[in-house]
Protein backbone atom coordinates (compact mmCIF):
# COMPACT_ATOMS: atom_id res chain seq x y z
CA UNK A 1 0.00 0.00 0.00
CA UNK A 2 1.25 3.45 -0.82
CA UNK A 3 2.82 5.63 2.14
CA UNK A 4 2.25 8.96 2.37
CA UNK A 5 3.72 11.73 4.59
CA UNK A 6 2.47 13.86 7.27
CA UNK A 7 3.38 16.18 10.00
CA UNK A 8 1.26 16.31 13.58
CA UNK A 9 1.85 18.73 15.69
CA UNK A 10 0.90 18.21 19.53
CA UNK A 11 -0.49 20.58 22.15
CA UNK A 12 -1.85 20.79 26.09
CA UNK A 13 -2.04 17.21 27.34
CA UNK A 14 -1.13 15.67 24.27
CA UNK A 15 2.20 17.65 23.54
CA UNK A 16 2.91 16.19 27.47
CA UNK A 17 1.98 12.82 26.81
CA UNK A 18 4.12 12.63 23.27
CA UNK A 19 6.66 14.09 24.87
CA UNK A 20 7.04 16.82 21.90
CA UNK A 21 5.68 19.11 19.28
CA UNK A 22 5.27 17.56 16.67
CA UNK A 23 6.90 14.41 14.33
CA UNK A 24 6.69 13.36 10.70
CA UNK A 25 4.85 10.29 9.98
CA UNK A 26 4.53 7.66 6.86
CA UNK A 27 1.73 6.34 7.01
CA UNK A 28 -0.80 4.30 4.77
CA UNK A 29 -2.54 6.13 2.05
CA UNK A 30 -6.93 5.94 3.38
CA UNK A 31 -5.35 6.95 6.87
CA UNK A 32 -8.12 9.59 8.04
CA UNK A 33 -7.81 11.79 11.20
CA UNK A 34 -9.96 8.99 13.20
CA UNK A 35 -7.35 5.63 12.66
CA UNK A 36 -4.17 8.01 13.04
CA UNK A 37 -5.38 9.05 16.63
CA UNK A 38 -6.18 5.23 17.43
CA UNK A 39 -2.70 4.62 16.44
CA UNK A 40 -1.24 7.59 18.48
CA UNK A 41 -3.93 6.88 21.58
CA UNK A 42 -1.94 3.15 21.32
CA UNK A 43 1.85 4.42 21.33
CA UNK A 44 1.25 7.79 24.00
CA UNK A 45 -1.88 6.43 26.04
CA UNK A 46 -3.88 9.30 24.90
CA UNK A 47 -6.89 9.92 26.45
CA UNK A 48 -10.05 9.25 24.44
CA UNK A 49 -10.84 11.96 21.90
CA UNK A 50 -15.15 12.12 22.28
CA UNK A 51 -15.00 15.86 22.66
CA UNK A 52 -11.87 16.59 20.79
CA UNK A 53 -11.56 18.40 17.41
CA UNK A 54 -9.11 17.67 14.90
CA UNK A 55 -7.88 20.25 12.14
CA UNK A 56 -6.09 19.39 8.73
CA UNK A 57 -3.47 22.60 7.58
CA UNK A 58 -5.68 25.15 9.53
CA UNK A 59 -8.88 23.88 8.99
CA UNK A 60 -11.47 22.29 11.13
CA UNK A 61 -11.91 18.82 9.47
CA UNK A 62 -13.70 15.67 10.18
CA UNK A 63 -12.11 12.70 11.73
CA UNK A 64 -13.45 10.14 8.70
CA UNK A 65 -11.40 12.82 6.29
CA UNK A 66 -8.77 11.27 4.44
CA UNK A 67 -5.46 12.39 4.56
CA UNK A 68 -3.05 14.06 1.92
CA UNK A 69 0.31 13.89 1.34
CA UNK A 70 2.68 16.52 3.24
CA UNK A 71 -1.03 17.15 5.47
CA UNK A 72 -0.24 18.78 8.79
CA UNK A 73 -2.71 17.53 11.62
CA UNK A 74 -3.83 18.87 15.09
CA UNK A 75 -5.57 17.34 17.67
CA UNK A 76 -7.21 19.72 19.94
CA UNK A 77 -8.49 18.70 23.28
CA UNK A 78 -11.71 21.00 24.45
CA UNK A 79 -10.48 24.75 24.52
CA UNK A 80 -9.38 26.41 27.78
CA UNK A 81 -8.60 29.79 26.90
CA UNK A 82 -9.38 33.22 28.44
CA UNK B 1 -4.18 45.38 11.01
CA UNK B 2 -5.52 41.38 11.82
CA UNK B 3 -8.43 42.27 14.75
CA UNK B 4 -7.76 38.96 16.71
CA UNK B 5 -4.18 38.71 17.46
CA UNK B 6 -2.07 35.95 19.39
CA UNK B 7 0.85 37.23 21.50
CA UNK B 8 3.76 36.10 23.78
CA UNK B 9 3.95 39.91 24.86
CA UNK B 10 2.63 41.45 28.06
CA UNK B 11 -0.44 42.93 27.50
CA UNK B 12 -0.26 47.17 28.60
CA UNK B 13 -3.81 47.98 29.17
CA UNK B 14 -3.16 51.70 28.38
CA UNK B 15 -1.50 51.11 25.46
CA UNK B 16 -3.54 48.52 23.99
CA UNK B 17 -6.55 50.75 24.31
CA UNK B 18 -4.86 54.13 22.75
CA UNK B 19 -4.57 52.57 19.43
CA UNK B 20 -8.42 52.33 19.05
CA UNK B 21 -10.02 55.63 18.54
CA UNK B 22 -12.49 56.71 16.40
CA UNK B 23 -14.95 60.03 16.57
CA UNK B 24 -18.35 57.74 15.50
CA UNK B 25 -17.95 56.01 18.74
CA UNK B 26 -19.77 57.33 21.37
CA UNK B 27 -18.97 53.90 23.83
CA UNK B 28 -16.36 51.65 24.36
CA UNK B 29 -16.76 48.22 26.38
CA UNK B 30 -13.55 45.96 27.03
CA UNK B 31 -13.29 42.90 28.85
CA UNK B 32 -9.94 42.11 30.51
CA UNK B 33 -9.12 38.26 31.73
CA UNK B 34 -6.70 38.15 34.68
CA UNK B 35 -4.65 35.05 35.80
CA UNK B 36 -6.38 34.52 39.71
CA UNK B 37 -4.53 32.82 42.47
CA UNK B 38 -6.95 30.01 42.85
CA UNK B 39 -9.26 27.64 41.38
CA UNK B 40 -11.39 24.96 42.44
CA UNK B 41 -10.13 24.83 45.85
CA UNK B 42 -6.07 24.61 44.76
CA UNK B 43 -3.55 27.69 45.08
CA UNK B 44 -2.43 28.55 41.67
CA UNK B 45 0.97 29.97 41.17
CA UNK B 46 0.92 30.17 37.75
CA UNK B 47 -0.32 29.68 34.52
CA UNK B 48 1.04 28.28 31.34
CA UNK B 49 -0.75 29.36 27.95
CA UNK B 50 -0.66 27.47 24.19
CA UNK B 51 -2.24 28.23 21.52
CA UNK B 52 -2.24 26.59 17.94
CA UNK B 53 -1.33 29.89 16.63
CA UNK B 54 -2.49 30.09 12.68
CA UNK B 55 -5.78 28.31 13.36
CA UNK B 56 -6.33 30.66 16.50
CA UNK B 57 -6.14 33.63 15.03
CA UNK B 58 -8.30 32.48 11.71
CA UNK B 59 -11.09 31.66 14.70
CA UNK B 60 -10.31 34.82 16.45
CA UNK B 61 -11.08 36.70 13.36
CA UNK B 62 -14.25 34.42 12.18
CA UNK B 63 -15.81 35.46 16.03
CA UNK B 64 -15.44 39.56 15.05
CA UNK B 65 -16.46 39.38 12.09
CA UNK B 66 -19.49 37.34 13.76
CA UNK B 67 -19.49 40.64 16.29
CA UNK B 68 -19.53 42.84 13.48
CA UNK B 69 -22.23 41.54 11.81
CA UNK B 70 -24.89 40.86 14.47
CA UNK B 71 -23.97 43.77 16.65
CA UNK B 72 -23.99 47.78 15.82
CA UNK B 73 -20.67 48.23 16.74
CA UNK B 74 -18.05 50.35 14.91
CA UNK B 75 -15.00 48.16 15.09
CA UNK B 76 -13.38 45.01 18.01
CA UNK B 77 -10.31 44.26 18.58
CA UNK B 78 -9.33 40.79 20.75
CA UNK B 79 -5.49 39.75 22.14
CA UNK B 80 -4.77 36.94 23.97
CA UNK B 81 -1.34 35.63 25.36
CA UNK B 82 0.58 32.65 25.18
CA UNK B 83 3.46 31.21 27.25
CA UNK B 84 4.15 31.83 31.19
CA UNK B 85 1.79 34.04 33.07
CA UNK B 86 1.67 35.25 36.62
CA UNK B 87 -0.58 36.40 39.13
CA UNK B 88 -2.65 39.53 37.77
CA UNK B 89 -1.25 39.32 34.51
CA UNK B 90 -3.80 39.85 32.06
CA UNK B 91 -4.30 37.34 29.65
CA UNK B 92 -6.74 38.09 27.49
CA UNK B 93 -8.44 41.48 26.50
CA UNK B 94 -11.47 42.28 24.04
CA UNK B 95 -12.51 45.93 23.47
CA UNK B 96 -15.21 47.06 21.27
CA UNK B 97 -16.24 50.47 19.91
CA UNK B 98 -19.87 51.48 19.21
CA UNK B 99 -22.21 54.22 18.49
CA UNK B 100 -24.32 53.32 21.73
CA UNK B 101 -23.59 51.47 24.83
CA UNK B 102 -26.00 49.14 24.84
CA UNK B 103 -24.58 47.08 21.69
CA UNK B 104 -20.90 47.61 22.97
CA UNK B 105 -21.54 45.28 25.67
CA UNK B 106 -23.20 42.86 24.05
CA UNK B 107 -20.87 42.34 21.45
CA UNK B 108 -17.68 42.19 24.02
CA UNK B 109 -19.70 39.64 26.18
CA UNK B 110 -20.00 37.42 22.46
CA UNK B 111 -16.61 37.88 21.84
CA UNK B 112 -15.32 37.08 25.05
CA UNK B 113 -17.86 33.73 25.46
CA UNK B 114 -16.83 32.48 21.80
CA UNK B 115 -13.07 32.73 22.57
CA UNK B 116 -13.60 30.71 25.28
CA UNK B 117 -15.51 27.80 23.30
CA UNK B 118 -14.05 27.95 20.14
CA UNK B 119 -10.73 29.74 19.71
CA UNK B 120 -7.86 26.40 20.43
CA UNK B 121 -5.76 28.09 23.14
CA UNK B 122 -4.91 25.53 26.47
CA UNK B 123 -4.48 26.66 29.78
CA UNK B 124 -2.02 24.64 32.53
CA UNK B 125 -2.09 25.51 36.06
CA UNK B 126 0.62 25.60 38.01
CA UNK B 127 0.15 25.16 41.88
CA UNK B 128 1.25 25.91 45.25
CA UNK B 129 2.08 22.34 46.06
CA UNK B 130 4.00 22.01 42.74
CA UNK B 131 1.68 19.43 41.42
CA UNK B 132 0.21 20.99 37.64
CA UNK B 133 -2.69 20.18 35.10
CA UNK B 134 -4.07 21.28 31.64
CA UNK B 135 -8.09 22.23 32.65
CA UNK B 136 -10.41 19.99 31.02
CA UNK B 137 -12.34 22.39 29.05
CA UNK B 138 -16.13 21.93 28.41
CA UNK B 139 -15.99 19.50 25.82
Amino acid sequence: MELINIKVIYFAVLRDLAKKKEELLSVDSGTTPQSLYDMLQEKYSFPDQNTYKVAINDNFTEWNEPLDQQDIIVFMPPVTGG
Amino acid sequence: MNHFIISEDEINIVEFNKQFKNPNAGAISSFQGIVRNNNLGKDVLRLEYQSYDRLAEKEGGNIINEALETFDIKSAYCTHRTGTLEIGDIAVVVIVLAGHRDDSFKACRYIIDEVKLRVPIWKKEIYQNGDSGWLKGAG
